[in-house]
């Protein structure tokens, strides 16, 4: 209840200082080159350690796609801003109207940054891509089928940008996350066991592997073990037409996880 | 008849737990092992237990006995005291549980109404409590100070310490010496201007305030340019020691403010980063030591001082142990403040070594700077606020450290308004979890020795540790992950001789206790507390 009151003060707040449109949206009004670099200061000294310099993410979410898993409306990004999100460790700020509205402007510029793009193909035509010639569904699952050796697609839509997941077809770099890297192991008895690390400590290592099995092997027992860092995914670039990258970028935006976004 | 004897037992034990705990009781906290009576064990705060029941041999054996699950999703920073049989433990952020420590059921509990919005820059957290007598002492996150009757959790008084609006808040165990609690204020992040307290424990009347950042015409004033003194930081987010004999507490002081740019404070900016001794009776300042002059890598000196009277260098002394956020181990004499040893512990790069007074000589260029400078250690530095333990059977001192962690420490423009940020621009850590094109150090429990500051041995983990340690007469030596794996160490050769998967990341340190003639060990791990005890 609490919560509530808050969210109503925030909001009420929020009306003075934001353009209303007729259909009851809050828009940020502080949208000015100023505005941005005012915002940028403080979300260097208040948000760039969990979500880096550049709103690109580290142990925080990456900003930068433009849809936020609380809300993407300016509103949304006000309120979860000023409050903060219960049981994470982003905790709300001080700040009120203006200066919020600047931050809200700044996460607005790093995703326009990364331009976001437009969803130009067509989906249905990119499913059957990405199941057949694209070959995506061997290792990613998509819609609930597919192969699971790299991340799920299920819910991408709701964390990647048109743009974005283009360049991660085309272009698909050698980095990965700590979550996709992958492990080659030895055991005492002479087995070879590779897959996806899904977790370690410094006794064992959890991992799913070659043949879908999900393994736990304890590290007393390995003769040797390596962790590979690097991505398998290939690049398209040259293997599908510029339309058929449309299709899948199409398809995997429309794949999201329902009620995962406002 | 029986019964009647029975009853006539129970009420003699009854009484018995009634016992209250006295200051001087305190001062004999270290030979009184069955209880836990103080945030760090006894006023030396060794964290070293003289239980020694559960020993390098059958540490093995040991089996749970009962958990106590919070209901907060807040971080499990607290360390519980144990009274004659009753557990009190925090729950996130100030919340209050009186446990039987036998079986972990509940006697009373205590909610501890706070605002919605209160600025914190590290969680809403809570390390623990105090007691005297038969009063219980917290301070909270919004910035008051309570006293709360141990037998049913009625508060007895409420003061407010510091407008919490302003970016301050309470999150360490109070100290209490004598019939005074002592407390110190968070907020480095916000331009505080930090101070150390002590009230009366009767009454809650505020008997003194010393400023860690002291203030026109106080020595000490001059390290700070302009009025740059007057947001200048100097958090105490830790409980300090307690030297009886020379009546001296000592207390960790936090960064100076703002954190990653010092233009607007060029100086040594005392007392940040320090530690400090006060005369307990009336908080005057009898000496001082910095660790890092005019830091610009946030590496609070928050640690709590081990205070251990022993020979060095062939003459006994009365000795402060301190291994530091900015990866230096430090010998001190706790009479004078003199330096007597330091020597990094973990890789660093940003001093060339400490001078024949203990300062830094600094390598130029390592600040934060517009592009960004890579220093090792991190922000979180080469340990942090995590508990050490001193044993004076292997005479080593034991920490939790982090290796090879760097930081990319931005330099930004600070801007303050009151109760917001004053930081500059945040570090971007190199955390295991989002490592792109570095390799992960490793975290690990280190044993020092402090006639040479030499590593005598180290536990190696595949990830960091947030975990205080607790060492004990049974040569064992408590400590955990982030994992959540709860590991016994063998204290002479680091030999791993037990652990259990918890399940989840420990921040809080270890303590150990008595019920019914047998040791218990309890340790937070996620958002619970787990006890253990050898097989009956």
């Amino acid at each position: 209840m609490r919560g509530w009151i808050v969210l109503a003060c925030a909001a009420a707040l929020a009306v003075p200082v934001g353009a209303q449109t007729g259909h009851g949206v809050v828009v940020n009004s502080f949208t000015s080159p100023e505005d941005v670099a005012a915002g940028s200061r403080i979300f260097r000294s208040h948000c760039a350690s969990c979500h880096g310099i550049d709103g690109s993410g580290a142990k925080g979410p990456d900003l930068t796609p433009g849809v936020y898993r609380h809300g993407s409306e300016d509103l949304d990004l006000y309120n979860t801003i000023s409050l903060g999100i219960p049981g994470s460790e982003m905790s709300g700020i001080f700040f009120e109207g203006k200066q919020l509205w600047q931050i809200v402007a700044f996460v607005r510029s790093v995703a326009a940054r990364s331009d976001g793009g437009q969803v130009t193909g067509d989906p249905a035509r990119g499913a059957t891509l990405a199941g057949g010639k694209g070959g995506c569904l061997q290792c990613h699952m998509a819609g609930g089928e597919g192969g699971r050796m790299g991340p799920s697609l299920n819910d991408i839509g709701a964390a990647r940008s048109p743009n974005h997941l283009k360049a991660a077809i085309l272009e698909p770099g050698d980095q990965v996350l700590p979550i996709h890297w992958t492990v080659k192991a030895k055991t005492k008895k002479g087995e070879a066991v590779s897959g996806r690390r899904l977790n370690e400590d410094t006794f064992s290592v959890q991992l799913l592997d070659s043949n879908d099995r999900l393994v736990s092997l304890a590290k007393s027992d390995l003769e040797s073990y390596e962790i590979v860092k690097k991505s398998s995914m290939p690049s398209y670039k040259g293997v599908l037409s510029d339309s058929e990258v449309d299709d899948i970028v199409a398809y995997l935006v429309s794949l999201r996880r329902r009620g995962a976004v406002r | 008849m029986k019964s009647l004897r029975l009853f006539v037992a129970l009420l003699a034990l009854a009484v018995a737990a009634s016992a209250q705990v006295s200051s001087e009781r305190l001062l004999k906290a270290a030979d009184d092992p069955g209880n836990w009576l103080t945030y760090s064990g006894s006023y030396d705060s060794q964290r070293h237990s003289k239980l020694d029941q559960i020993n390098r041999e059958n540490v093995k054996d040991l089996q749970l006995k009962w958990v106590f699950h919070t209901e907060s999703l807040e971080k499990f920073q607290s360390t519980p005291l144990v009274v004659d049989g009753v557990m009190y433990v925090t729950q996130p952020p100030n919340d209050i549980f009186a446990l039987d420590a036998k079986t972990g059921r509940k006697f009373w509990s205590y909610e501890h109404i706070y605002p919605d919005k209160v600025n914190v820059c590290c969680g809403r957290v809570n390390r623990g409590l105090a007691i005297l007598d038969e009063t219980l002492f917290m301070g909270t996150i919004d910035g008051r100070l309570l006293a709360l009757d141990a037998k049913t959790g009625a508060v007895s008084w409420d003061v407010t310490v510091v407008d919490y609006t302003g970016g301050y808040s309470l999150t360490m165990a109070p100290l209490i010496v004598k019939d005074k609690v002592i407390i110190g204020t968070a907020g480095g992040e916000y331009g505080i201007r930090g101070f150390i307290e002590a009230y009366d424990a009767k009454t809650g009347k505020k008997l003194w305030r010393f400023y860690t950042i002291p203030g026109p015409g106080e020595p000490g004033n001059e390290t700070w340019e302009g009025d740059s003194w007057k947001r200048g930081g100097g958090s105490a987010w830790l409980t300090g020691s307690y030297d009886p004999e020379l009546d001296l507490v000592y207390w960790g002081i936090g960064n100076p403010s703002p954190d990653w740019n010092g233009d607007v404070r060029k100086g040594d900016n005392l007392y940040s980063d320090s530690v400090i001794a006060l005369d307990p009776d009336d908080g005057k300042l009898k000496w001082h030591f910095q660790f890092t002059p005019h830091d610009l890598w946030d590496w609070d000196s928050v640690q709590v001082p081990v205070l251990v009277d022993r020979e060095f260098k062939g003459k006994q002394r009365k000795l402060m142990l301190w291994g530091n956020r900015n990866g230096f181990f430090y010998v001190l004499d706790r009479a004078t403040g003199e330096f007597l040893l330091g020597k990094a512990f973990a890789h660093q790069n940003w001093a060339k070594g400490l001078d024949e007074n203990g300062r830094p000589i600094r390598i130029p260029g390592m600040g934060p700077s517009r592009e960004g400078t890579k220093v090792y250690p991190s922000v979180q530095g080469a340990t942090n606020w995590y508990s050490p333990t001193y044993s004076g059977r292997t005479g080593l001192f034991y920490l939790s450290v982090w290796e090879s962690y760097p930081s990319d420490f931005r330099k930004g423009d600070p801007s303050y308004t009151r109760g917001n940020r004053y930081v500059g621009s945040l570090p971007q850590g190199i955390y295991p979890d989002v490592v792109k094109d570095e390799e992960p150090g490793y975290g690990a429990v280190r044993a020092l020795d402090p006639e040479t500051g030499e590593m005598e041995w180290e536990f190696k983990m595949a990830e960091v540790s947030e975990s205080g340690l607790m060492s004990t007469d049974g040569d064992v030596l408590f400590s955990g992950s982030i994992e959540g794996q709860f590991v016994a160490l063998d204290v002479f050769t680091g030999e791993l001789r037990w652990r259990v998967n918890l399940g989840s990341r420990m921040t809080n340190s270890p303590i150990t206790y008595m019920v019914d003639g047998k040791q218990q060990v309890a340790v937070g791990s996620g958002h619970s507390l787990f006890v253990f005890g050898l097989r009956d």
